[in-house]
């Protein structure tokens, strides 16, 4: 029997050393817990998509050079899934989140943009999205939203 | 990265044989593909149906196909999964592609043999 979401969900903690083969076995280990609450496979796509894009900015931009340590905490809420992205890198540049447009696509293949997709497909799919720095940590808190 | 490529006439079929195409094996996509294109082949298409997940990194590797190939030539996908469908939707790179539901449609053209 699925799990009821309307009852208090327990959160549930993922520790992953900063690198990209890392963040793969997290990303199916969050799938695995997602089992059971009666997600749709759009709404379990959607937390992958989001939890890949913010887990691999920490590989490549905070822990880029340094390497590092990410605490992810999340709990199925009823309108998503709560999610608490922690890591011991650099600061985001500026001290706040990216800009949220998406690359403009323009018509010549040649210009087409390679990179910048990652911070607007987490906007796209993400809400209350907050950006602390606190002690040498970079602590980003998030809800990946659910449609059904 | 495993590619597998077949030879159409001018189309070079080339089957993606990983699960994800991500930030761990953008750079070995892209490595693999531009094997693949520096050919004198007119027309390429990618058969992704074994690819359940693809991320900003690996849409970038997949732009950067579409580069190598150049305008004088073709670059089609096939095969898109649902979440891949997604991340192409949602950046808007549905337009940017020519998609085939599955690989046959890329080929409908073909002579069958009899």
């Amino acid at each position: 029997m699925a799990t009821p979401r309307s009852a208090l969900q327990p959160i549930r903690h993922f520790i992953l050393p900063a690198n990209p083969l890392a963040v793969r076995t997290v990303l199916t280990d969050v799938r695995k817990y997602l089992t059971g609450f009666g997600l749709s496979g759009d709404d379990k796509n959607s937390v992958q998509i989001v939890l890949g894009e913010v887990l691999n900015n920490i590989v490549e931009h905070a822990c880029a050079d340094v390497g590092g340590q990410i605490w992810l905490d999340v709990s199925v809420d009823p309108e998503g899934l709560a999610c608490t992205v922690q890591d011991d890198g650099k600061a985001m540049e500026g001290g706040s989140l990216p800009s949220a447009t998406a690359p403009e696509l323009g018509e010549v293949t040649d210009e087409l943009p390679e990179g910048g997709f990652g911070w607007s497909l987490i906007q796209r799919l993400a809400t209350q999205i907050q950006y602390f720095r606190e002690e040498e940590r970079n602590r980003l808190t998030f809800t990946v939203g659910f449609s059904s | 990265m495993k590619l597998e490529k077949e030879i159409h006439g001018d189309t070079t079929l080339v089957t993606v044989l990983e699960n994800r195409i991500d930030a761990a094996v953008a750079i070995q996509f892209k490595d693999g593909m531009r094997e693949v294109t520096e050919t004198d082949q007119a027309r390429f298409v990618i058969d992704m149906a074994n690819v359940n997940f693809v991320d900003s990194s690996g849409l970038g590797a997949i732009v950067s196909v579409m580069k190598m190939v150049g305008t004088n030539r073709k670059l089609e996908l096939a095969g898109l999964t649902t979440s891949v469908q997604k991340v192409f939707r949602l950046t808007r790179m549905d337009t940017v592609f020519t998609i085939h539901a599955h690989v046959g449609e890329a080929f409908e053209d073909e002579i069958p043999l009899n």
